[in-house]
């Protein structure tokens, strides 16, 4: 039944003032009628039942469409609609209404066929119109509780067949056809009983407002009865509201008729009801539990889209269990850590017992190989009786174990145990499974969250790191007369901490350094750092090798991880005297090749920097000095080089480094440079870099030859 | 992944920590956590047999530094024995054997601390 869309207030207040004039219409027909003794022709009879029906018609829309947004809600809808037929049962009382002994108000008697009599007809009929249409929205709000296509066409239905059954009285004023109002009554009738039955309301109370529906229905029934007008103990005590009938009958027939199947559709509703809630009484516990059941999955569905946080959420899935269970049964959550190992779960969480009485009680071993193996929940009903449990009385009557599965691997389980033997039944396995189920979930869902997090910081660090090393390295190479130099670096993914520099100290003399850092990540960078800073702060004052390395020992020691060093080789080059000095601290040897071919690797050389005081330092310092001669080259590394392994997993080695120097003795730095990396990656293919590795090429050309740099 | 173990033995004089396979910068952690357990228990008297450790990294050789100051605070050492020549030859290039007992048997360790002696 819709009307067209206005906004809604204006839409209420046109109806009622639509009701208003309809009614005034009909009210104005009746004086007309009665005290002006007007003409009584069919049609303007039949014009005036229709605007009766118009009335009270849109009444109830507009009644409907008030509370349609407004809904009472099932008990408050009993309520009302008890109260109000008893206000209006009771108004009719007002008026002493007999239809032998006329109208009275109080003493005072009110004579038929005037206009204060008129009136008085017609406000009963509106009040009695009216609560009959507020009668049939509110049991409307009952039979559709659930909203189906169905329940809707039959409720619509009703409403049809009292529109049909009004509209078969006017018909018969017309035309007396036999039977049609009979008909209509019996159909509506049926409409009626098809509707009684709709009480999907009543098994979601919860118990104590059962009772209070049973109470309150029971009332209304009563005096839905009374209006009716059957009650005879009530015409003995002298009531004779229900006599409003033949009155309002004097208003519109049509309309007594229609609101008297109202009642009776509202009387055996009553019935219908009262008869389901006795019924439904003793199951309200079990109903009230699967809602209880409900409801804690939806907290467990909760925790799993919002915890992440791996500490607490096994005190919170616990929380919610015993919500399930009951407050005072045991329960704990046992759960195994991959990252540290340890595949025996351990108790994460516990309630209603300790840990040492756990210990004590049970053979957890037992029960977690047993776990291991099934991978499926285990009910023990009569946990007295299994040989794994030692209780030293009856303190666990059954206990209950759900594995928590999570991608086909076992990841804990979840336990839960009653004093009570006989505790779980197939609902509560069924309900404990899906429980579990969940609270693996949850569980997986927070520790890959939290993997997540630490991928992405350590991926941050990393960045940060490789920026700070890019930051440190030297942008450009000193020219060096008599001499070409070539550096290149490469960072792995897996950044360490390498790091060269140069730095000309004077006319004559260049400083060089190369660094090799044993942590990684931010520290390493930050270290290296340290060590720029000490260098640079040094090479151009007191280029020295041994003052150098000192110092930069020195400036590592002061704060610093007990387990990171470094290893490096400081150097000097003296054009004026044409000698090269090499200091070697823990670092992998510098190898030098001369014009010949022939090889040597600087071994020489004492401990790595960071690891233990300047004093112990330097007496392990065995600085190498050597002239040189042109066709001498010195290669510079890290140890990235040497490990870089290939797809089998062999390492390149010093061997392989010497024999491509040998063959490539003869070019410039930068020749051999390339010939060295280009063998290198020939020898690891196509694989990533492991770690950074760091290559210097000094060639010494001679300054008398004048050679280009 | 590179394969790592670590196994325990106690003797008279000392607690025998036999690594074998790659101690790199993922498996440091477990000989980390495997000396920090022995320091827990009382011992300070550690030998490392490193009769079946293939490779050491720079992150290996960390885990020791990180615990010699501790177990000599407490009057025992680390002692390291039995090396395969590529893990004796990155110790030597690092100068370890400057800053512990590197002896080439077990038995010779534990001679070491039965004489009392800590490093020469």
């Amino acid at each position: 039944m819709g009307l067209p869309s206005l906004n809604p207030r204006t839409l209420q207040i046109l109806l009622g003032l639509l009701v208003l004039g309809f009614f005034s219409g009909t009210v104005f027909y009746h004086i007309h009628l009665e005290v002006w003794n007007g003409w009584n022709i069919g049609w303007l009879d039949v014009l005036a039942e229709l605007g009766v029906a118009t009335t009270f018609g849109l009444a109830y829309q507009w009644m409907s469409d008030h509370f349609q947004t407004r809904k009472l809600g099932p008990i408050r809808a009993l309520w009302s609609l008890t109260l109000v037929v008893l206000g209006v049962v009771l108004l009719s009382a007002l008026f002493g209404l007999h239809y032998e002994k006329g109208m009275w108000f109080f003493s005072h008697k009110i004579p038929d066929r005037t206009i204060p009599g008129v009136l008085v007809i017609c406000g009963m009929a509106l009040l009695q119109g009216l609560g009959g249409a507020f009668l049939l929205v509110q049991l409307r709000e009952l039979v559709l509780f659930k909203r189906t296509t169905v329940t809707v066409r039959n409720w619509n239905m009703l409403l049809w067949s009292l529109a049909g059954t009004f509209a078969a009285v006017v018909l018969v004023k017309i035309i007396p056809i036999p039977y049609v109002v009979e008909f209509a009554i019996v159909f509506t009738g049926a409409t009626i009983l098809i509707n009684v039955f709709r009480l999907s309301w009543v098994a979601y109370l919860p118990f104590r407002q059962k009772l209070i529906a049973l109470a309150v229905s029971l009332v209304m029934l009563v005096v839905l009865l009374a209006a009716f007008g059957e009650a005879v103990p009530m015409r003995k005590w002298g009531f004779i509201i229900w006599e409003a009938d033949p009155f309002v009958a004097q208003y519109s027939f049509a309309l007594n008729l229609t609101l008297t199947l109202t009642l009776i559709l509202g009387i055996l509703y009553s019935v219908t009801t009262l008869l389901s809630l006795i019924f439904h009484l003793p199951t309200s516990s079990d109903f009230q539990r699967k809602s209880d059941d409900l409801a804690a999955m939806r907290a467990l569905t909760q925790i799993v889209g919002q915890v992440f946080d791996t500490q607490h959420l096994p005190k919170l899935v616990l929380d919610a269990v015993r919500q399930f269970v009951g407050e005072e049964q045991m329960a704990w959550l046992a759960l195994s850590d991959v990252r540290t190992g340890t595949l025996r779960p351990q108790v994460a969480a516990i309630t209603g017992l300790s840990e040492a009485q756990l210990t004590a009680w049970l053979e957890l071993d037992a029960f977690y190989s047993e776990l291991q193996t099934r991978q499926e929940p285990l009910i023990l009903n009569h946990a007295v009786r299994d040989h794994r449990i030692h209780t030293p009385g009856y303190e666990i009557g059954s206990l209950a174990m759900m594995p928590l599965v999570t991608r086909n691997e076992l990841i804990g389980a979840l336990f839960v145990a009653k004093t009570l033997a006989d505790g779980f039944d197939e609902d509560d396995a069924k309900s404990l499974g899906a429980f579990s189920d969940q609270v693996a979930l949850a569980i997986d869902n927070a520790r890959l969250f939290e993997e997540r997090i630490e991928k992405e910081r350590l991926g941050r660090e990393l960045a940060i790191a490789r920026d700070v090393q890019k930051r440190l390295l030297p942008n450009e190479l000193p020219r060096i007369p008599g001499a070409s130099l070539f550096a290149s670096y490469e960072f792995a993914h897996e950044v360490g901490g390498d790091y060269f520099d140069f730095v000309q100290a004077d006319n004559n003399r260049y400083s060089f350094i190369i660094g090799d850092v044993s942590g990684k990540g931010t520290s390493a960078a930050f270290y290296m750092a340290a060590l720029k800073g000490t260098y640079h702060a040094l090479a151009r004052s007191d280029p020295d090798p041994r003052t150098l390395l000192l110092k930069a020992n020195e400036a590592l020691s002061v704060q610093k991880e007990k387990n990171i060093f470094i290893t490096a080789i400081a150097g000097l080059l003296d054009t004026a005297s044409e000698t090269i000095t090499l200091l070697r601290a823990g670092h992998s040897p510098a190898i030098h090749i001369d014009l010949h071919g022939q090889v040597r690797m600087l071994r020489e050389g004492g401990l790595g920097l960071g690891l233990a005081n300047s004093a112990t330092l330097e007496k392990t310092f065995v600085p190498i000095t050597a002239p040189l001669r042109p066709g001498d080259v010195f290669v510079l590394y890290t140890d990235g080089v040497i490990e870089s392994r290939n797809a089998t997993g062999e390492p390149y080695g010093y061997e392989r480094l010497i024999e491509t120097l040998q063959k490539s003795r003869q070019e410039d730095a930068v020749g051999i440079h390339d010939a060295l990396l280009t063998d290198l990656n020939r020898f690891t293919g196509d694989l990533r870099y492991f770690d950074d590795l760091t290559l210097i090429v000094l060639k010494w050309h001679g300054l008398s030859v004048r050679a280009q740099v | 992944m590179s394969s790592f173990s670590i196994t325990f033995r106690t003797s008279p004089s000392a607690q025998v920590l036999d690594l074998s396979g790659e101690l790199d910068a993922h498996t440091a952690q477990d000989l980390e956590v495997a000396i920090q357990t022995c320091l827990s228990n009382g011992k300070f008297a550690l030998i490392i047999n490193g009769t079946n450790l293939r490779y050491i990294s720079s992150a290996g050789l960390g885990v020791f530094m990180a615990f010699v100051e501790e177990v000599r605070e407490n009057g025992g050492d680390l002692k390291i024995a039995a090396l395969q020549p590529q893990v004796y030859d990155t110790f030597d290039l690092l100068g370890f054997p400057h800053l512990f007992d590197v002896l080439a048997s077990v038995e010779e360790a534990e001679a070491r601390f039965i004489s009392g002696k800590l490093r020469n």
